[in-house]
């Protein structure tokens, strides 16, 4: 059950900050090109989406929290040794969130009250601190997937730069903003659907942004082939017949299956303008960015992190239950806490939908 | 003892400045949500039109600082993991119960706390109320959640006091009978271990806490048993077959039994100071929202005149008035007492240099006969004394807060007399300072412990502090963002005086 908690939290947070990306971008844009051209409906529009924005998104943010809660109870050790090494990735998020949040705070009860270039700015601070808070979160995926940047001498701890330097995360970071926006206009292709200039556009922006996520998807894959194997013949090493460990290339499948059919429908959708291929398009969206990212999380299984080929073996030997997810905390395996968990969950997040509806009918 | 001379004192004060930063937001969703939901009963009873604007605009105050506070305890979470990784660790691992259940309630408050904003107009009435009855629980439940782990770092379950002499503080412990083979049972007597019982796996023994403290620091560091404090304990048997057996591996063996025995979800709710402590904070919280609430209305009715805002002072004064003397004599004297009792050498910092009759009278009320003075305790059990300055600042400040509420209530109730001035916006503030010098005091007066006598400052400290300069500019930038929070507050909310919900 623990991995399903995991997965679960991690699978609606991802869903949640990735809109989140999307949002904080497109919000102060739209309303910026709305008040240009003179557009009342792009104005209007924005703020239907401000609103949803400012309802919904405390929910990702106590969802990554809960992650990382989970992960503590589950996995002390390897949150004590995180702890001890990543300062500089886990700070540079942590306060980007910060601004995130109080930037939204002002963007929202500012509307109308402050000027619209101060809005505006205010705007960009809510959209750049969004794109950038992945920046620290994804430097530790580098990390999981091969320690780069670890040095035991004359302690152990982390040299960020080189970290920074991890080809995986390289390529991971950019991917992971493109997915976010190709997510986030298929879904306002479809949301937006009553107004087809707009919807049309949104789905003309997916579709270049999901090629441009293909293109480093296809970059991350390779990265990952070099320098973590483990996790590549994981996640896609039946295709070149390699042996996996924790085969889980069912996953990726499924993922690209949602990958092709969105493309499908977005295509369909602006020849044929009906708004059913616009709502499959921005649901397979969903599907493929969440398969993706547990594609991503669980190939490493058992190891949380894949690649300590690179390590002293007396090291590896110390570290090795620390950073074995089949080993979590003895003191969390009960039926009874799993019971606890569902008991809380289940009935939290069907509130939590009625508050998306009662958001999303105005 | 100068509180700049315990270990890692920057990263201390940059601890302090996140976590109060997310204090000083919090205490506002402990006591607006109680605040807005009574307006609103007051409303469906009354259908007085006032109470629903004084329960709209109490709402919009807490949504719009909610965000902000969760950001900040996100900020207060990750500081703890990566300035205190290792007592993270450790909490995770033996109590992580109340963190683990605190996520539910942080779900409660996101989900009914903005249900409760959005729905108000489109929830049936008393659906709405229970809506806000829900945000108000998830916000105290997830208070309580996070104070428990506090309260066991104060006064962790199972902690023995007695005579320093004797090697007290100890700390019950049930000791594996497969590990109990292992020791020199009759050395680690005379290092001061009692041996209180036994149960079907365990013995279960009173170890003084200056040798827990060694056996968990040495844990952490990673050493084998064979560098370890319990080698000179181990039997010569033990000594050929565990050499290379890690010191955690036997503390982990010896936490999680005793964890089991005790109760793996209830652990920290034993805590001897749990009750008063949950009490005293979410009082706190109600406090200061009672006395910012009475500063808002009071001001906006000084500029506007208005009748809705003249009964939301009225309102505030009465809650000030009414939870200032809660806090005061209820929940503050059972804080008191407890901290007397369980946390001896925190009470005797807070008590040097006091006149000895203060000192008589204060071990009095807290009914305590067998008392010690700060220069009984032994040097590296010292608290600073820093905390008696701290606690007699926060007294005087709190008799004047309820001074002067008495007064207004006076002028209000008994005068039939609306009083007010702009310096009344002052009175929020000090709240908020008294609320902060308590929990400086409990904070800064649990030194040397992080985790009272279990682990020290040291042992809970990163091997990779960040530099100095970094140290100040997040402390910076906590505080700029506190700021500008505090101006959004006051140009979209205080000076707009105004509901447009």
């Amino acid at each position: 059950m623990i991995i399903e908690f995991l997965a679960l939290t991690f699978g609606l947070h991802i869903l949640l900050v990735n809109l989140a990306i999307g949002l904080s971008t497109v919000i102060p844009l739209m309303k910026r090109a709305g008040e240009k051209s003179g557009n009342d409906e792009l104005i209007l529009t924005s703020r239907k989406l401000m609103k949803f924005y400012a309802a919904t998104y405390g929910l990702g943010g106590v969802l990554g929290t809960a992650f990382t809660v989970f992960l503590l109870s589950f996995y002390p050790g390897f949150i004590g040794l995180a702890g001890n090494i990543a300062f500089v990735p886990f700070a540079i998020s942590i306060l980007l969130i910060c601004l995130h949040f109080i930037s939204i705070v002002v963007y929202w009860y500012g509307w109308d009250r402050l000027s619209k270039n101060t809005h505006f700015l205010v705007g960009l601070c809510m959209m750049t601190s969004a794109i950038l808070i992945p920046l620290g979160f994804r430097a530790i995926f580098g990390f999981l997937n091969a320690p780069i940047g670890l040095e035991l001498q004359p302690k152990l701890h982390l040299n960020t730069i080189q970290a920074l330097m991890n080809p995986t995360f390289l390529v991971l970071y950019p991917k992971s903003i493109f997915a976010s926006y190709t997510l986030t206009f298929f879904i306002l292709s479809a949301f937006l659907s009553k107004n087809k200039e707009l919807s049309i556009k949104f789905a003309k922006y997916g579709l270049v942004t999901l090629l441009i996520t293909v293109l480093l998807g296809v970059a991350y894959a390779e990265t990952l082939r070099v320098i973590s194997p483990y996790k590549f013949a994981n996640a896609l090493g039946f295709i070149f017949s390699m042996h996996a460990e924790y085969n889980i290339s069912w996953l990726f499948i499924f993922k690209i299956i949602f990958v092709v059919i969105q493309f499908i429908a977005a295509i369909l959708y602006l020849r044929s303008r009906k708004s059913l291929a616009a709502k499959v398009a921005g649901v397979s969206a969903m599907i493929s960015v969440v398969s993706g990212e547990l594609l991503n999380a669980l190939s490493q299984y058992p190891m949380l992190v894949a690649n300590v080929s690179g390590l002293p073996s007396n090291v590896v030997k110390q570290l090795e239950n620390i950073l074995n997810m089949a080993k979590p905390n003895p003191l969390t395996t009960m039926n009874s806490l799993y019971a606890i968990t569902l008991a809380f969950l289940i009935p939290l997040l069907i509130c939590f939908a009625l508050l998306m509806y009662m958001v999303s009918k105005d | 003892m100068n509180w700049v001379s315990y270990p890692a004192f920057a990263d201390r004060l940059l601890s302090m400045i996140g976590i109060e930063v997310h204090w000083i937001i919090l205490q506002y969703i402990l006591g607006l949500p109680l605040m807005a939901v009574i307006a609103e009963i007051v409303w469906l009873k009354t259908k007085d039109e006032k109470w629903l604007k004084i329960s709209k605009t109490i709402a919009k105050g807490f949504i719009m600082v909610f965000a902000v506070g969760a950001a900040m305890g996100t900020a207060a979470e990750f500081g703890l993991v990566l300035l205190w990784p290792n007592l993270t660790e450790i909490a995770g691992k033996y109590i992580y119960f109340p963190l683990y259940a605190e996520i539910f309630a942080f779900m409660m408050e996101v989900v009914f706390i903005y249900m409760y904003y959005y729905g108000w107009g489109r929830l049936p009435e008393k659906v709405h109320v229970l809506v806000g009855t829900l945000a108000l629980i998830g916000a105290w439940f997830s208070a309580t959640m996070i104070v428990s782990v506090n309260c066991y770092m104060q006064a962790p379950t199972g902690i023995l006091l007695g005579s320093y002499a004797k090697s007290f503080p100890k700390l019950t412990l049930y000791v594996p009978n497969s590990i109990v083979s292992a020791l020199n049972v009759t050395a680690l007597q005379l290092a001061g271990m009692d041996v209180l019982g036994k149960t079907g796996n365990s013995v279960i023994v009173a170890m003084p806490s200056k040798i827990v403290k060694v056996i968990v620091a040495d844990a952490i560091s990673g050493k084998p048993l064979s560098k370890s404090i319990l080698w000179s304990v181990l039997t010569s048997s033990a000594k050929t077959k565990l050499a290379n057996v890690s010191t955690m591996a036997i503390l982990d063996a010896i936490m999680l039994n005793t964890v089991k025995h005790i109760g793996v979800y209830t652990i920290t709710f034993k805590s001897p100071v749990f009750v008063p402590s949950v009490l005293h904070a979410v009082g706190s919280g109600i406090v200061v929202s009672a006395f910012t609430v009475m500063a808002f209305f009071g001001y906006s009715a000084y500029k506007r005149k208005s009748e809705h805002a003249k009964l939301g002072y009225k309102y505030g004064v009465l809650f000030s008035l009414v939870s200032i003397i809660y806090q005061g004599f209820v929940s503050g004297h059972e804080m008191g007492v407890a901290v007397a009792e369980w946390n001896r050498e925190k009470f005797a910092a807070i008590l040097y240099g006091s006149p000895p009759f203060v000192e008589k009278i204060e071990y009095t009320l807290a009914g305590v006969k067998n008392y010690i003075s700060y220069n009984q305790i032994p040097l590296w059990l010292r608290p600073p004394t820093i905390i008696h300055w701290l606690y007699y600042t926060k007294i005087t400040l709190a008799v004047l807060l309820g001074l002067s509420t008495l007064i207004l209530a006076y002028f209000l109730f008994i005068k039939k007399r609306y009083v007010y001035s702009k310096y009344f916006l002052i009175l929020p503030l000090i709240a908020q300072l008294v609320s902060f010098l308590g929990w400086a005091v409990r904070e800064i007066g649990r030194k040397p412990w992080t985790i009272y006598g279990i682990m020290d400052v040291k042992t809970a400290h990163t091997i990779n502090p960040p530099p100095l300069w970094v140290d100040f500019l997040v402390e910076a930038y906590f505080i700029g963002l506190l700021i500008v929070l505090c101006y959004a507050v006051y140009r979209f909310l205080w000076k707009a005086g105004e509901v447009k919900a």
